[in-house]
């Protein structure tokens, strides 16, 4: 077990590392020059280079990259695009000079929104995907089966900005049977938070939730038929029962591993649904940052995304072994 | 006599799908079963016996099974009754003992822990601990210590976990047991270990038990009365020594004598269900001994990866095979003998060139070829001369090729025959095994177990290869094909000359079939030698175990 956990940490530092190397690579491989955006087009060509100085943009790539690398483990202190000094501790993601105010802060001010927004999808997914995936299994062949898979098909088939517009305008604009979607802290109000996030919450879900669906209804059909459902029903236990405990079970792995892929998604934003509802997350602060060249931004929501896919990627097998014994960590 | 099991005119059947006709599986079949009683259920694949014993315990798939006329537990009819009726029976009154246990235990739960369940569905008053406590004393009943009630299947040899299965059967005192194949799947020794345990815990508790199984051995050594099954429909009833012994159907007479047992004649043809009679070939040619060696291996070890120990721990590695030394002579057939994991498919894949040993020598005819299986050239040389016939005919023939591909691959591969000479000699190799060769277009799912495995053996047979490793190929077809199969292995060597390395875990086959016998344990030969040697003067007290268990 701690074994697993070291091998898997190792393996995440890895990955991470060489995520941050190819954003580094690829954004400079870019033909923007990030200097000239962060002094503005009233710049003269002296002030630029100046601003190219402070933000350390006219050192070495390699050199950057482990200034970069050296701030994420002990912080550093960078230049502000006037070459004023600024304190960044460790984990230090850099300055971001359009937005004025160190990355890790950027980030910190969205991610309760996106923290939110994917919880909330997830248990959508959860509920939804697998909870009708499940249905459709014990109920194969009949209407409600074809009911509630055909339901799940209209998510897939749907795209997040046309479901999310559409619904907006009929349930909250035409009808205000939803309140309109926005984000109130959690701590603050825990009611508000629910209510102005319902409806992204169950577009979101929605939309993501037939894979699971179809996954939930087909791995049910498979487990189902396993001796030990069989030996269950032959100590006299109900089907449903023997459904729920072993059937369930033994459909549950690929169900958990697919869930951390999602998990992992989700947590490194939504651009399209935050979009759509007008909230601030990680992934409209993401598309933000490359659209304006902001660096030190994209590296960051970039290694953060990818943070947590190696985080739920890890957890899920976790999970998988918790839930068969037989299963050993590697 | 008031019969604890009473079944009357059970007919199921699934109705078919669209245009595919509704399969009869069970028949009318009637029988009583006696309190105390052990009732033989036999009958080949598809004979409908399982399906007779799922019936009665109400575990058919209601809603793809018609059942019709009766099976009463005690008083009580199973036949239409709701489903809650049927509950309170399982598992209660009537159980059953699945043939795999592995499958049929749960793979997440401890064995305590899933026998509790089973005592706590019936005793609805009970608590935790008092179905815990049953549940350890009802294991260490079929002699599992109480300390290993928290481990789970995967950690249980395979008898010990059919235990666990019969001790979960018995928990809660039924009157009727059904054990569908319990001891199939386990090696001799073992099986009789379990067929021993069942006996006792019969006689302790007074549980009738229908023993559903294909094997006509276990029947005869356990069992009052049998009934024979085909297609179905009863065949013949009657007391087990009786028809062992004077049967009056000839099928009856055909599933006895097909299975080549410890007293019959090696290399006799074997009698086989349609109709062929032991007949053919009375005395066994004495087959000339080979003296030019073939193929060997010389202190052959294989080891495999294992697990890993800590973070940056080394694989401890699995020693598979420890320092084998066997040969094969040219025409000469030899056994490989030993139970589940004594490595002896491992020493056959190495001889195939599929397998790179760790160490050791492996030559044919001379040659070495130890790096048969990472050397794509020498691999392609050596699957000329050496081919491989496998154990399950379903899963090595690929479902979505023809016969006729199936069977000119090798040709394809190792001659230089154009399309019309392949199809010629397929057309020919299938003659040879018995088949029709108007079946070149059809598809493996087309044929019995039988045939497929007759597939298998033209398909080796293709290249015209000198040595042929069989691993396995009779142990999972029916006993009268398998009769069908070992005669025509038995044709075929003689019309071809070949060697053989048989690979088989069953002696009585081993005794009909071959030359000379190795026994394989743990990875290595305890003893080997001319067949008539081993079987009758073993000198390894392992050799004499697995012969006591045979008998």
């Amino acid at each position: 077990m701690t074994g697993y956990v070291l091998r898997r940490a190792l393996q995440a530092a890895a990955v991470l590392l060489a995520i941050t190397a190819a954003a580094f690579g690829l954004f400079y491989a870019a033909p923007a020059d990030p200097a000239l955006i962060a002094c503005g087009p009233k710049c003269d060509t002296g002030q630029v280079e100046a601003v190219r100085h402070s933000m350390g943009l006219d050192q070495p790539l390699a050199g950057q990259y482990t200034d970069y690398l050296r701030g994420l483990v002990a912080g550093r202190v960078i230049g502000d695009v006037d070459g004023t000094p600024i304190d960044c501790p460790a984990p230090c993601l850099g300055y971001s000079y359009t937005l004025h105010q160190p990355v890790l802060d950027a980030i910190g001010d969205r991610f309760p929104v996106t923290l939110s927004l994917a919880a909330g999808a997830l248990a959508v997914i959860l509920v939804l995907g697998v909870g009708t995936g499940f249905a459709a299994a014990l109920r194969r062949g009949t209407r409600t089966d074809r009911l509630l898979s055909g339901f799940t098909l209209i998510g897939a088939s749907v795209q997040i900005y046309f479901l999310g517009y559409a619904l907006q305008y009929l349930l909250v604009y035409s009808t205000g049977l939803f309140p309109v979607p926005q984000y109130a802290p959690f701590g603050a109000d825990p009611g508000a938070w629910a209510t102005g996030l319902l409806l992204p919450w169950l577009v979101l879900g929605f939309v993501n939730a037939a894979v699971f669906a179809r996954l939930a209804r087909s791995q049910m059909l498979e487990t189902m038929h396993e001796g030990y459902v069989r030996t269950a029903r032959g100590k006299g236990m109900s089907a449903l029962r023997a459904h729920l405990k072993y059937t369930a079970r033994g459909a549950a792995a690929p169900l958990a591993q697919l869930l951390g892929l999602e998990a992992g998604a989700l947590f490194g934003g939504a651009f399209i649904t935050e979009t759509v509802f007008g909230l601030g997350g990680i992934g409209k602060l993401a598309v933000d940052a490359v659209v304006q060249n902001d660096l030190p931004t994209v590296v960051g929501t970039v290694l953060l995304a990818a943070f947590f896919v190696v985080l739920f990627v890890a957890l899920a097998d976790l999970v998988v072994a918790l839930l068969d014994p037989r299963v050993r960590l590697a | 006599m008031s019969a604890v099991l009473r079944v009357r005119d059970l007919t199921v059947s699934f109705p078919g799908r669209g245009s595919a006709g509704a399969v009869t599986a069970v028949d009318g079949v009637s029988f009583d079963l006696a309190r105390g009683e052990v009732l033989g259920l036999v009958g080949e694949s598809g004979s409908g016996k399982s399906t007779v014993g799922l019936a009665a315990m109400g575990l058919h798939d209601a809603a793809r099974t018609r059942v019709s006329g009766s099976v009463r537990v005690g008083g009580t009819e199973v036949v239409g009754a709701p489903e809650s009726e049927v509950r309170a029976l399982r598992g209660a009154r009537i159980a059953m003992v699945f043939q795999d246990a592995l499958a049929a235990l749960s793979p997440f739960h401890g064995v305590g822990e899933q026998l509790a369940e089973a005592f706590r569905i019936h005793h609805a008053g009970a608590s935790r601990h008092e179905a815990r406590d049953a549940a350890v004393s009802m294991l260490e009943r079929v002699g599992i210590p109480a300390a290993r009630a928290r481990d789970h299947p995967h950690q249980f040899s395979g008898g010990m976990r059919q235990r666990v299965m019969i001790a979960m059967a018995l928990i809660n005192a039924p009157d009727v047991l059904v054990a569908d194949e319990p001891t199939t799947a386990l090696d001799a020794r073992v099986q009789r270990q379990v067929l021993e345990l069942l006996e006792e815990l019969r006689q302790e508790s007074g549980t009738a038990v229908v023993l559903v199984t294909h094997d006509v051995g276990v029947v005869a050594g356990t069992c009052d009365r049998m009934l024979v099954m085909r297609g179905g429909r009863v065949v013949e009833e009657g007391p087990t020594a009786r028809l062992m012994t004077a049967a009056e159907h000839p099928y009856t007479r055909a599933l006895i004598g097909a299975t080549p047992s410890m007293d019959s004649v090696p290399g006799t043809r074997l009698a086989t269900v349609d109709g062929v009679p032991a007949a053919a070939r009375w005395d066994a040619p004495a087959r000339p001994a080979g003296t030019r060696t073939l193929a060997e291996v010389v202190d052959l070890r294989v080891e495999f990866p294992g697990r890993r120990r800590g973070v940056f721990g080394r694989h401890e590695p699995v020693r598979a095979v420890r320092g084998v030394s066997l040969r094969v002579a040219a025409g000469e057939t030899l056994a490989l003998v030993g139970e589940s994991g004594s490595g002896k498919s491992t020493t056959a894949r190495v001889l195939a060139g599929l397998r790179r040993p760790t160490g050791g020598e492996v030559r044919f005819d001379g040659r070495d070829i130890s790096r048969a299986a990472v050397d794509a050239r020498l691999r392609r040389e050596i699957g000329r001369e050496v081919q491989l016939v496998f154990q399950d005919p379903y899963a090595s023939l690929n479902p979505r090729r023809t016969i006729e591909e199936i069977v000119g691959t090798p040709l394809r591969v190792h001659t230089a025959l154009d399309a019309g000479e392949r199809r010629e000699r397929v057309a020919g190799l299938l003659r040879q095994v018995g088949l029709d060769p108007a079946h070149l277009g059809r598809y493996p799912h087309e044929f019995s177990g039988g045939q497929r495995q007759r597939v298998g053996i033209a398909r080796a047979l293709a290249s015209r290869p000198r040595l042929i490793i069989a691993d396995e190929p009779v142990s999972a077809l029916d006993v009268s094909v398998q009769a069908q199969v070992l005669n025509l292995l038995m044709d075929l060597r003689e019309e071809l000359g070949l060697s053989l390395l048989f690979v088989s875990h069953d002696l009585a086959v081993v005794r009909h079939l071959c030359d000379r016998v190795a026994v394989m344990r743990a990875g290595t030969i305890v003893e080997s030698g001319p067949r008539d040697e081993v079987f009758d003067d073993p000198k390894a007290p392992y050799t004499r175990e697995l012969l006591a268990a045979a008998m």
